[in-house]
C-alpha cells in the first residue's frame, strides 16, 4: 500500500482515533486529554499539508473500501475537498485550543472532547468523500456527533435547542438519503467528478432528475440553513461557544453548503443543471435567504442569535455563487466557504469571550467592552467589517467575485442589488455593535483585567484563537493574489471545473 | 527605493497605530505623514510599481496629478496632526482620536498612490469609515446624529463605488483602466454610479447635506483634513475614472457643469444663514467643490483642453485645501485666545480663499478663468454670470465667518502654544503657494476688484451683518436633511413622554402588532408634522427652492 492510497484514510483517522480514546479517559486526566487533542490536530495538519502539495501537482489520493459489490466507500482528494479539509483542520486546531480554555473546570470534558473529535472526523470525512454514498454516511455521522455537543450543558434550554436541531437535521438527512438512493438506482455509483457525471449517462428523465435535485438540495439545505429550512440554527445557539463557532464556521452549516457545491458541480455538473433549469430556482432561494437572514439579524439583541442569523445570510452567498454559471461566480462561492468560516469563527470566539469573561450576552450590554477587551474587540471588528465586505478583509474578495460572476453571466441586474442591500443590512446590524463597543462608556463595572490569569484581558487560550483567525481573515483578503491563498485555490478549482 | 517609499507612504500611519495607547506617544502622529511627503517630493511622476501579491494584484504609482494631491494632502495631514497634539492635550479619549486619524490618513494616501481599482477602493473605504471615528469623537447627541447621517451617506457612496468599479472592471477587463478604455467601455449605469459615489464625497448639491453636519461636528484638526484633504479625493476619483481627455462627452459635461454651478451658487445662501462658524466654512467648501466640479465638466467637453483644465483644477484644489485647512485650524485658536491678533491672522486665509492678489487664491482664480476660454459657447454666459456671483458669495461667507468668530473669540478652553505655530505655518503656506507656481504677477484689474470687494466686506463687518441673515432666513445645518432628522428624532422617542419612549423601544424590537403599529405611526406622523411647523420651516422652503432650481436647470439644459 502506498501513501497515496492511505493518506485520505489517515487524515480521517487522525481525529477518529484520539476521539475514541478520549471517551475512555477519566475526567481529571487533563494533560493526557490535551495531549491527545493537540496531537491529533497537529498530525492532521501535517497530513493535510502533504495532501495540498500533492493535489496542486495533480497527484491522485484515493482510499477505496468495497462494502459490497457496487457499494464502495471512497475517500478521494480533489481540489475542492482539499480546500474544505484544510479549512476544517486549521480551524479545528484553533477551536481545540479555545475549547480547552473555555471548558476549564466544567464537568463532562471527556465526553465533550470525544464528540468534538467525532464531529471533526465526520466533517473531514464528508469533505473527502469520493461518492455520494460516502458523503451521506459522514453527513449522518455529523448529525449524531453534533447533537451531544449542542446539548452539552444539559439545561432545559440546551436540551430543547438540541432536540429542535436533531428534528431538523434528521429529517434533512432522510431527504438526502432518499434522493441519493433514488439517483443511485438510476445512474450507477455516483462517483464525484469535476464537470458532473449525469450529463454522460443516457436515458435519464429530466423531470425525475429535477425531483431528485429538489430532494438532495432540501436535505442539504437544512444544514446550510436555507430559508425556510433555517429554523434550527438560531435555536442551536444554546451550545457552548466553541461548539457554536465550529458549527457556524466549519462543521454543520458548511457541510450543507459544501454538499450543495458537490451536488451542483460534481454530480449534476453546473452547465447540465443550468440546462435543466434547476439553478435559477436555487438562486432565488439563496437570494431570499441572504436578505431574510440579514433582516432578522437586525432585531436580535442576543449577540449569538444575531450572529446566527448573520450565518443564515452569509452561507447563502456560497449557494448563490454555485447557481451562477461561469468560473468567476464559482470562485466567489467556493472561496466564501473559507472566508465566511474565518470571519464567523472569529465573531463567535469573541462573543464567547464577552460571555465568559464579562458575562455579557446581549448587544445592549456591550457598551464600552472595547476598552476592557481591546484585542478581542479588535478581532470582532475585523470579522464584522469583513462580513460587510469592507476591504481588505476577506469578505470583500467574495463579494467582488460574486458580483463579477453575476455581471458576466448576465444576471447582474438582480444579483448586484442583492449584494449591495445585503452589505447595507450587514452594516446596519454590525456597526452599531462596534459603536457601542468602542465609543460608549461602560454602563457597569466589568471584572478588572488584573483579576485574570496572566493579567491579560482574558485567559490566553481564549484570547489567541480569535486573534489568530482574525489575522487569517485579514490576510486572506490582503494577500488574495498571493500563491496558496484561498482565492488562488478557488481559482484552481474553478479552472478544473470548467476545463471540459 | 521608489517602491519602498510608495509602500511606506500609506503603511507608516498603520504601523504607528499600535503605539497610540498611552497619550504620550501622540507626538508620533505628524511623523506618519512624512513618508508620503517624501514620496510626493522625490518620486518622479509616472513611476509605476507592481505589487502582484497584494490584494487582487496591486499597482502603486504616482502620476503628475496624484503627486500634487499627495503633496498638499501630506502637508495638511502633517500640520493638522501637529495641531491635534496640542488641541487634544487634555482629552481623555485622545488615543482613540489619533488611531482613527492615522487610519483615515493611511486611507487618504493609499487611494492616491494606489493605481488599481481595488487599492483605490480600499483607501477610499478606509478613509471614509475611519473618519466616522473623528466625526463622533466628542460623543454628545448632536455629534452622534451627525455621525449617523455621515455614516449612512458614506456607506451608500462606497457601495455605489463598489458596483461602479465592478462594472468598470467587467467592461474594461483591467484593474488599471486608461481613459481611452473607459471611454470605449462605460455606459450610463457606470457613469451614474461613479457620479453618485464621488458626488456624495464631494458634497454635490442634493447629496451634500451630510457635509455641513459632519465637518463641524469633528474636532478642529479633523475638520481641517476632512474639508481640506478628504473631500478632494472625489476629484481624484473623477479625474482617474471618468473618461476625461479621451473623448468628448456633451451629456456628462452638461451634467457636471450644471450640477457644479448649482452647488456653487446654492451653497452661498445656505451658508449665510448659519450661526456656527464651522458650518459656514463647511458650506463654503461645498461651494468651492461645486466650482471644481464645473471645471471637470469643461474638461469633459473637449479632450484637447482636458489636461490643462485638470491641471488648473488640481492647483485650485491645493489652494483650497491649504486655505480651508488654515481657516478651520484658526477656529480653534481664536476660540482659545481672547486677544484680537488671532482674528487678524484668521483674516489672511479668508482673503486667500476670496482670491486677493499675491495670494494663491489669485493664481488659482486666474488659472481657472484661463481654462474657460475654451468653454463651449453655450456655457459662456452661464459661467459669466455665476463666477462673479460666487466671488461675491465667497466674500460674504468669509465676512459672516469672521463676524461669527469675532463673537466667539475666547469662548473655549485654552490649548498649547504649539497649535498656534502649526496654524501659522499653514497660513503662510496657503499665502505662499503662489510662489511655488511662480506666477504671482500683480494684475491691476484684479487689484481694483479686490479693493472693491474688501470695501464691501468692511461694510458688511461694520454693520454687523444681521441683515444678511434676515435676507436669507435661518437655515438649520444640513438644510434639506433637517426635517427628516427631526422626524427621526421623534420616531426614536426624542420626546419626554415615557409612554412614547416605551413604544419606540417596542418598535425597535419589532414587537408591535399591526394595528397597534399603524395607530402609533399615525400619532408619530402628527407629532412630526407639528414639529416641522415649528422647527424646520425654512428647511422645507429651501428644499422646494432647490427642487425648482434643479428642475429649471434641467429643462433649460
Amino acid at each position: 500500500m502506498t501513501l497515496s492510497a492511505w493518506l485520505p484514510a489517515l487524515i480521517v483517522l487522525s481525529s477518529l482515533v484520539p476521539g475514541v480514546a478520549i471517551f475512555f479517559l477519566r475526567e481529571e486526566s487533563f494533560v493526557l486529554r490535551t495531549l491527545l487533542n493537540l496531537f491529533g490536530a497537529l498530525t492532521k495538519l501535517l497530513l493535510v499539508g502533504v495532501m495540498i502539495w500533492g493535489v496542486f501537482h495533480e497527484r491522485i489520493f484515493e482510499t477505496r473500501w468495497t462494502l459490497a459489490p457496487g457499494l464502495d466507500l471512497v475517500l478521494h482528494a480533489d481540489a475542492l475537498s482539499v480546500l474544505f479539509v484544510t479549512l476544517s483542520t486549521v480551524l479545528w486546531l484553533v477551536t481545540t485550543v479555545y475549547a480547552i480554555g473555555y471548558l476549564e473546570n466544567s464537568p463532562n470534558r471527556s465526553r465533550f472532547f470525544g464528540f468534538f473529535s467525532l464531529c471533526v472526523t465526520a466533517t473531514v470525512g464528508l469533505a473527502l468523500a469520493g461518492n455520494l454514498l460516502t458523503f451521506v454516511i459522514f453527513y449522518e455521522m455529523l448529525t449524531l456527533a453534533t447533537y451531544p455537543l449542542v446539548a452539552h450543558r444539559g439545561t432545559p434550554d440546551s436540551l430543547r435547542g438540541a432536540r429542535i436541531y436533531l428534528a431538523y437535521t434528521v429529517a434533512g438527512g432522510m431527504l438526502l438519503l432518499i434522493g441519493a438512493v433514488w439517483l443511485r438506482t438510476l445512474a450507477g455509483p455516483l462517483e464525484f467528478a469535476q464537470g458532473g457525471i449525469l450529463r454522460d449517462i443516457p436515458g435519464l428523465d429530466p423531470s425525475t432528475l429535477g425531483w431528485i435535485f429538489f430532494l438532495l438540495i432540501a436535505g442539504l439545505g437544512v444544514k446550510a440553513a436555507l430559508v425556510p429550512l433555517h429554523g434550527w440554527l438560531p435555536q442551536a445557539m444554546v451550545a457552548p461557544a466553541p461548539v457554536s463557532a465550529l458549527l457556524h464556521a466549519v462543521a454543520v452549516v458548511k457541510a450543507g453548503a459544501f454538499g450543495i457545491v458537490r451536488v451542483v458541480y460534481d454530480v449534476y455538473g453546473v452547465e447540465y443543471a443550468e440546462s435543466l433549469g434547476l439553478l435559477s430556482v436555487l438562486g432565488v432561494v439563496a437570494a431570499v435567504t441572504i436578505i431574510y437572514g440579514s433582516v432578522k439579524a437586525l432585531s436580535q439583541d442576543y449577540l449569538k442569535k444575531r450572529l446566527a442569523y448573520s450565518t443564515v445570510s452569509q452561507v447563502a452567498y456560497i449557494a448563490l455563487g454555485t447557481t451562477i454559471l461561469g468560473p468567476l461566480a464559482t470562485i466567489g462561492g467556493v472561496v466564501h466557504l473559507v472566508h465566511q468560516g474565518l470571519m464567523k469563527i472569529t465573531l463567535f470566539f469573541a462573543a464567547g469571550n464577552y460571555a465568559e469573561t464579562l458575562g455579557v450576552h446581549k448587544v445592549s450590554d456591550m457598551d464600552g467592552v472595547g476598552r476592557r477587551m481591546p484585542r478581542t474587540t479588535l478581532a470582532f471588528s475585523i470579522g464584522a467589517l469583513g462580513m460587510i465586505g469592507v476591504p481588505p478583509v476577506a469578505g470583500f474578495v467574495t463579494k467582488w467575485y460574486l458580483g463579477l460572476g453575476a455581471v458576466e453571466a448576465g444576471v447582474g441586474v438582480w444579483v448586484l442589488p442583492v449584494l449591495v442591500v445585503s452589505s447595507l443590512l450587514n452594516a446596519a446590524y454590525f456597526l452599531p455593535i462596534l459603536y457601542r463597543a468602542w465609543f460608549k462608556e461602560a454602563s457597569k463595572d466589568y471584572p478588572p483585567a488584573e483579576a485574570m490569569p496572566g493579567r491579560g484581558e482574558t485567559s490566553g487560550a481564549l484570547l489567541w484563537p480569535p486573534v489568530v483567525t482574525a489575522v487569517l481573515a485579514l490576510a486572506a483578503g490582503l494577500f488574495a493574489a498571493a500563491p496558496y491563498s484561498p482565492l488562488e485555490w478557488a481559482e484552481l478549482i474553478a479552472a478544473r471545473e470548467y476545463r471540459q | 527605493m521608489n517602491a519602498l517609499l510608495l509602500m511606506l507612504a500609506w503603511l507608516t500611519p498603520l504601523a504607528l497605530l499600535p503605539l497610540m495607547r498611552a497619550g504620550f506617544r501622540s507626538w508620533l502622529t505628524p511623523l506618519a505623514a512624512l513618508p508620503a511627503l517624501a514620496a510626493a517630493l522625490l518620486i518622479p511622476p509616472g513611476t509605476v510599481v507592481e505589487v502582484p501579491w497584494l490584494l487582487l494584484g496591486a499597482q502603486l504609482g504616482l502620476d503628475a496629478g496624484a503627486r500634487a494631491f499627495l503633496l498638499f494632502g501630506s502637508v495638511l495631514w502633517l500640520i493638522a496632526g501637529l495641531y491635534a497634539i496640542f488641541y487634544l492635550q487634555r482629552d481623555k479619549h485622545a488615543a482613540r482620536f489619533f488611531r482613527f486619524f492615522l487610519l483615515a490618513m493611511s486611507g487618504n494616501f493609499g487611494l492616491i498612490v494606489g493605481q488599481d481599482l481595488v487599492s483605490f477602493y480600499l483607501g477610499f473605504g478606509l478613509m471614509g469609515l475611519a473618519a466616522y471615528g473623528l466625526v463622533v469623537h466628542d460623543g454628545n447627541e448632536t455629534v452622534r446624529s451627525a455621525g449617523r447621517v455621515y455614516l449612512v451617506m458614506t456607506l451608500i457612496g462606497e457601495l455605489a463605488l463598489f458596483a461602479g468599479f465592478l462594472l468598470l472592471y467587467e467592461r474594461t477587463g483591467t484593474l488599471t483602466p486608461m481613459p481611452a478604455q473607459i471611454a470605449a467601455g462605460v455606459g450610463w449605469v457606470e457613469l451614474a454610479l461613479l457620479l453618485s459615489a464621488f458626488g456624495i464625497k464631494a458634497g454635490l448639491i442634493g447629496v451634500h447635506f451630510w457635509l455641513p453636519l459632519a465637518h463641524p461636528a469633528a474636532p478642529v484638526p479633523a475638520s481641517a483634513v476632512l474639508s481640506g484633504a478628504m473631500i478632494k479625493t472625489a476629484l481624484i476619483g473623477w479625474m482617474r475614472y471618468l473618461p476625461l481627455g479621451a473623448s468628448s462627452l456633451p451629456e456628462l459635461s452638461a451634467f457636471l457643469i450644471l450640477a457644479g454651478l448649482a452647488t456653487a451658487v446654492l451653497a452661498i445662501p445656505l451658508g449665510l444663514g448659519q450661526r456656527d462658524p464651522k458650518v459656514v466654512l463647511a458650506y463654503s467648501s461645498i461651494g468651492k467643490m461645486g466650482l471644481m466640479i464645473a471645471g471637470l465638466g469643461v474638461a469633459a467637453a473637449d479632450p484637447v483642453i482636458a489636461p490643462a483644465v485638470i491641471a488648473a483644477i488640481t492647483f485650485y484644489a491645493a489652494h483650497h485645501g491649504l486655505a480651508k485647512g488654515a481657516l478651520f485650524l484658526g477656529v480653534g485658536v481664536v476660540k482659545a485666545r481672547s486677544g484680537a491678533w488671532p482674528l487678524w491672522i484668521l483674516v489672511l486665509p479668508a482673503l486667500v480663499l476670496v482670491g486677493a492678489p499675491f495670494t494663491s487664491g489669485a493664481v488659482a482664480k486666474a488659472m481657472y478663468k484661463e481654462t474657460l476660454v475654451a468653454v463651449p459657447p453655450m456655457w459662456d454666459t452661464l459661467f459669466g454670470v455665476v463666477l462673479p456671483l460666487t466671488a461675491v458669495g465667497t466674500l460674504l461667507l468669509m465676512a459672516r465667518f469672521i463676524y461669527l468668530m469675532w463673537r466667539a473669540a475666547g469662548s473655549a478652553h485654552a490649548m498649547g502654544d504649539g497649535a498656534i505655530f502649526s496654524w501659522g505655518a499653514l497660513v503662510v503656506l496657503s499665502l505662499g503657494l503662489s510662489l511655488l507656481h511662480g506666477s504671482a504677477e500683480f494684475v491691476l484689474s484684479d487689484a481694483v476688484t479686490t479693493l472693491v470687494i474688501i470695501a464691501m466686506a468692511w461694510g458688511v463687518m461694520v454693520t454687523r451683518p444681521r441683515w444678511l441673515v434676515l435676507c436669507v432666513g435661518r437655515v438649520p445645518p444640513g438644510d434639506v436633511i433637517e426635517p427628516f432628522m427631526s422626524m427621526a428624532r421623534l420616531f426614536r422617542g426624542g420626546d419626554r413622554n415615557a409612554a412614547h419612549r416605551e413604544d419606540s423601544e417596542r418598535v425597535g424590537k419589532l414587537e408591535l402588532g399591526l394595528s397597534e403599529g399603524v395607530s402609533l405611526l399615525v400619532s408619530r406622523l402628527q407629532l412630526a408634522e407639528s414639529a416641522l411647523r415649528r422647527r424646520g420651516v425654512s428647511a422645507v422652503i429651501w428644499l422646494s427652492v432647490i427642487a425648482v432650481l434643479f428642475l429649471g436647470a434641467v429643462s433649460w439644459g
